[in-house]
C-alpha cells in the first residue's frame, strides 16, 4: 500500500540508529501496524490524512520539489525537524503520535535495550 | 471459576442474572465481588482480555496492546493535546496503574457537599469503605529495600530544600521493586483487582465474560437487557453476540466509555450532563540527567510524595518506567534520540499531577467511539509551570546537570538559574507536552437531577436500578490518584444495593 511506503520512510527517519545496532525499522513498523488496528478510527483517519499531507506538501509548500519518500536522508531529517517543531499543532501532533508508536516498537528490541544498559530480566531474577 | 474468554464463546449466548456489572476495573470488580458475596447472582462483562499474571512480561510491544485501550495511545483533543492511557483488560486500570492509593481529601468532600448537595458523604461515613478496600488490596508503604535509588535522591533533595516528603501508600504485598507495575506485575506483588476482588467475585459464582463489549442497555417491564459484542481479541471485531437480562445494571466502564454507552443507549441524560464535566489531571513531566549511573528502574518508584503543594493543586513525584515509555515521550528522533536514551541509566523521570481548574467533554462519535476534548485554562497552565519549576529545582538540588522540559521552545535547561525561563510569557499552553492516566467526571453525582446524572448512591436519577460505579460519578476534580476513591464509592453503592434488595426488586 502507498501509505505503507510513506510510513516506512518516516519510520526510517525517526528510529534510533547506531553502527553497532541492528536496524529496528521493522520492529517499529510492526508495532505501528499492530497499533493501527487498535486506535480509534478518527485518529487513524487523521493519521492517514496527515501522512499524505506530509508526503505531498513539499511539492507545493516547501523548497524540496519532491515528495517526502523521494528525499535524501538529510532532507528527510530536516523536513521532519520542521514538522516536529512547527507552530501548527496538527503537524507536531502527527510526528509526536507516530514517533511514540515507533519508539515503543524500537525499544522493545532486545539489542537496543541491551545497548542502553536495560537488563530487566537480570533485575527480575536477582529480586525474586 | 467461570471465566469465559472470547474464543471460548462459539455461538450467540444469553445470560440471566440479578445484576449485570459492565466493566471489571477498580469500580466494577469491587461492585461485582461485594454484590456476589451479598448473595446476588452476578454477570461481569469486560471488553478487554483476561490475562493471568503468568502471561505478563516486560516487553511493551506485547503488553501495551493487550492491557491498554488503543494500545495505550489514546488522545484527548484540545490545547494542548493530551496523551492518555487507560487499562482495558480484566482488572482494568488496577492492573496497569502505579499502585498509588490516596484517600479522598476532606476538602474535596466539603466541596461535594457545597456544590452538589452530597451532605451525607462525609469523611466519617466514607472512612469504613476506605478501610475495607485498603484491607482488601493491602495498602501499605514500600519496604525500604524495594525502593529505587532515584526515589531516595528525590526525597533527600526535596527535604534539603525544606519540602515535606511522606511515604506513598501503595497496594502491594512484599513488593521487591521489579518496576513492572505499568506492564502488569508478573509476580503478583501489586494487589490489583485481578488477584483480589475478581477471584472473590468468581468464588461466589460470578460469571465473567472477557472480550465482551457492551453496546446497548435497554429496559422494559422492569428488566434490563444488556447487548454486548463478543470480540475477536486479535482484530477487535465482533464475533458473537451476548445478551444479558438482569434486574439491575452497574455501569463501571470508566469516565470515557460509560457516558458513551449511556448516550448510545439514550439513557440517563435528562440533565444533559452525561459526558460533560470531564476532568483528567493533566500531567507534565521532566527528565533529569546525572553524571553517574542511577539505574532508576531497579526498584519501586513513586514511593515518596511531596505534600506541600496539595493546596496549590499539585502532586509531585518521580516515576521510573520502561525505556520504551521514556522513549515515546522524548522530543527528539533519530540519532539525537538515541544519544539521550544511551543515558537511560543516568536519568530520573519525574512528574507533576495538576488538579483541574477547568473541565472538558466526552462525546460519542458515529460508531460509538468516544471523542475527548479538554483545553487547559490559564490557572491550570500556571500550575503546570509551577510543577515544572519545582521538579527542576528538586532535580538540580539532587545533582542533575541537565533537565529536559515539556515545552516545545524551551526543551532543556542546564542550571537552577535557568528555571526562571519557565515563566517566559512566550511559552504557551498549546506548546506544552502533557499526558494523563486519570479520567473522571462525565456522569457526575449530585442531589439535583437537573445538574447531575446519578444520586449519592450512584443510581441514575432517570432510571431506577441503573447504577454507575466508576470514576465518572466523581463530581469535581479531586487532585489525587482516584483508584481508592472509585473503589470506596463502588463499595458504598454495593452496600446500598444490598441494604435495599427489596425496594430494588432483588427479592
Amino acid at each position: 500500500m502507498y501509505i505503507h511506503s510513506i510510513l516506512r520512510a518516516l519510520i526510517s527517519t525517526l528510529v534510533p540508529r547506531h553502527k553497532s545496532l541492528p536496524p529496528v525499522d521493522e520492529d517499529a513498523f510492526a508495532y505501528m501496524e499492530k497499533s493501527m488496528k487498535h486506535i480509534p478510527f478518527y485518529l487513524r483517519f487523521l493519521m492517514i490524512l496527515g501522512l499524505y499531507f506530509l508526503q505531498f506538501s513539499p511539492l507545493f509548500l516547501g523548497f524540496y520539489f519532491k515528495p517526502f519518500t523521494k528525499m535524501t536522508p538529510q532532507q528527510k531529517d530536516h523536513y521532519i525537524t520542521t514538522w516536529a517543531n512547527s507552530r501548527l499543532s496538527p503537524k507536531r501532533n502527527l510526528i509526536r503520535g507516530i514517533r511514540a508508536l515507533c519508539m515503543i516498537g524500537a525499544y522493545s528490541n532486545p539489542a537496543i535495550l541491551s545497548h542502553i544498559g536495560y537488563t530487566i530480566d537480570e533485575h527480575i531474577r536477582s529480586r525474586t | 471459576m467461570m471465566i469465559f474468554t472470547g474464543k471460548e464463546i462459539t455461538e450467540d449466548r444469553r445470560e440471566n442474572a440479578d445484576v449485570c456489572v459492565i466493566g471489571s476495573g477498580a469500580g466494577g470488580s469491587v461492585a461485582a465481588a461485594e454484590l456476589a458475596e451479598g448473595g446476588l447472582d452476578v454477570v461481569l462483562l469486560e471488553e478487554g482480555g483476561y490475562y493471568p499474571s503468568k502471561e505478563f512480561n516486560s516487553n511493551p510491544s506485547e503488553m501495551l496492546p493487550k492491557l491498554y485501550r488503543d494500545g495505550g495511545a489514546s488522545f484527548i483533543l484540545g490545547s494542548p493535546g493530551i496523551a492518555f492511557s487507560e487499562g482495558r483488560c480484566v482488572g482494568g486500570g488496577t492492573v496497569t496503574n502505579g499502585a498509588l492509593c490516596w484517600r479522598l481529601p476532606d476538602k474535596v468532600l466539603k466541596r461535594w457537599n457545597w456544590e452538589h448537595g452530597l451532605k451525607d458523604i462525609t469523611p466519617s461515613e466514607l472512612n469504613p469503605f476506605f478501610e475495607k478496600v485498603e484491607k482488601s488490596i493491602n495498602v501499605a508503604h514500600q519496604k525500604p529495600e524495594s525502593i529505587a535509588k532515584g526515589d531516595y535522591m528525590f526525597k533527600e533533595a526535596a527535604e534539603s530544600l525544606g519540602y515535606k516528603v511522606v511515604n506513598q501508600n501503595r497496594n502491594q504485598k512484599n513488593c521487591v521493586g521489579l518496576n513492572q507495575c505499568i506492564l502488569g506485575c508478573p509476580k503478583d506483588r501489586k494487589q490489583s483487582t485481578l488477584i483480589t476482588y475478581i477471584p472473590r467475585a468468581l468464588e461466589k459464582g460470578t460469571k465473567l465474560f472477557a472480550d465482551s463489549r457492551a453496546i446497548k442497555i435497554m429496559k422494559s417491564n422492569g428488566v434490563f437487557t444488556v447487548k454486548a459484542n463478543v470480540l475477536d481479541r486479535e482484530t477487535a471485531k465482533p464475533r458473537r453476540k451476548l445478551t444479558v437480562t438482569s434486574k439491575l445494571v452497574v455501569l463501571a466502564c470508566g469516565a470515557i466509555q460509560t457516558p458513551v454507552l449511556l448516550i448510545g443507549s439514550r439513557l440517563g441524560n435528562s440533565s444533559g450532563q452525561v459526558g460533560r464535566n470531564f476532568y483528567c489531571h493533566p500531567n507534565v513531566k521532566t527528565l533529569a540527567f546525572f553524571d553517574k549511573d542511577i539505574y532508576y528502574w531497579k526498584g519501586a518508584h513513586q514511593a515518596f510524595k511531596i505534600v506541600d503543594f496539595l493546596d496549590a493543586g499539585l502532586i509531585i513525584a518521580t516515576g521510573g518506567v520502561h525505556p520504551a515509555i521514556i522513549a515515546m515521550t522524548l522530543p527528539y528522533f533519530g540519532r539525537k534520540h538515541l544519544e539521550f536514551m544511551e543515558q537511560y541509566n543516568r536519568m530520573i523521570g519525574a512528574g507533576a499531577l495538576i488538579e483541574d481548574t477547568t473541565s472538558g467533554r466526552v462525546i460519542r462519535a458515529p460508531g460509538g467511539t468516544p471523542l475527548m476534548f479538554y483545553n487547559i485554562d490559564k490557572i491550570g497552565f500556571e500550575r503546570m509551570r509551577l510543577g515544572v519549576a519545582l521538579l527542576s529545582e528538586i532535580m538540580f538540588a539532587a545533582g542533575a546537570r541537565k533537565i529536559l522540559l515539556p515545552f516545545l521552545y524551551l526543551d532543556e535547561i542546564s542550571s537552577p538559574d535557568e528555571i526562571k525561563k519557565i515563566y517566559n510569557p512566550s511559552i504557551r499552553p498549546k506548546q506544552t507536552e502533557s499526558l494523563t492516566v486519570h479520567a473522571m467526571g462525565t456522569c457526575r453525582m449530585g442531589t439535583d437531577p437537573a445538574r447531575s446524572v446519578v444520586n449519592q448512591w450512584g443510581e441514575s436519577h432517570d432510571m431506577k436500578g441503573l447504577f454507575i460505579a466508576d470514576a465518572s460519578v466523581i463530581p469535581t476534580p479531586i487532585g489525587v490518584n482516584p483508584m481508592l476513591t472509585i473503589m470506596a464509592l463502588a463499595s458504598r453503592s454495593a452496600q446500598y444495593i444490598l441494604d435495599n434488595k427489596r425496594t430494588l426488586n432483588l427479592i
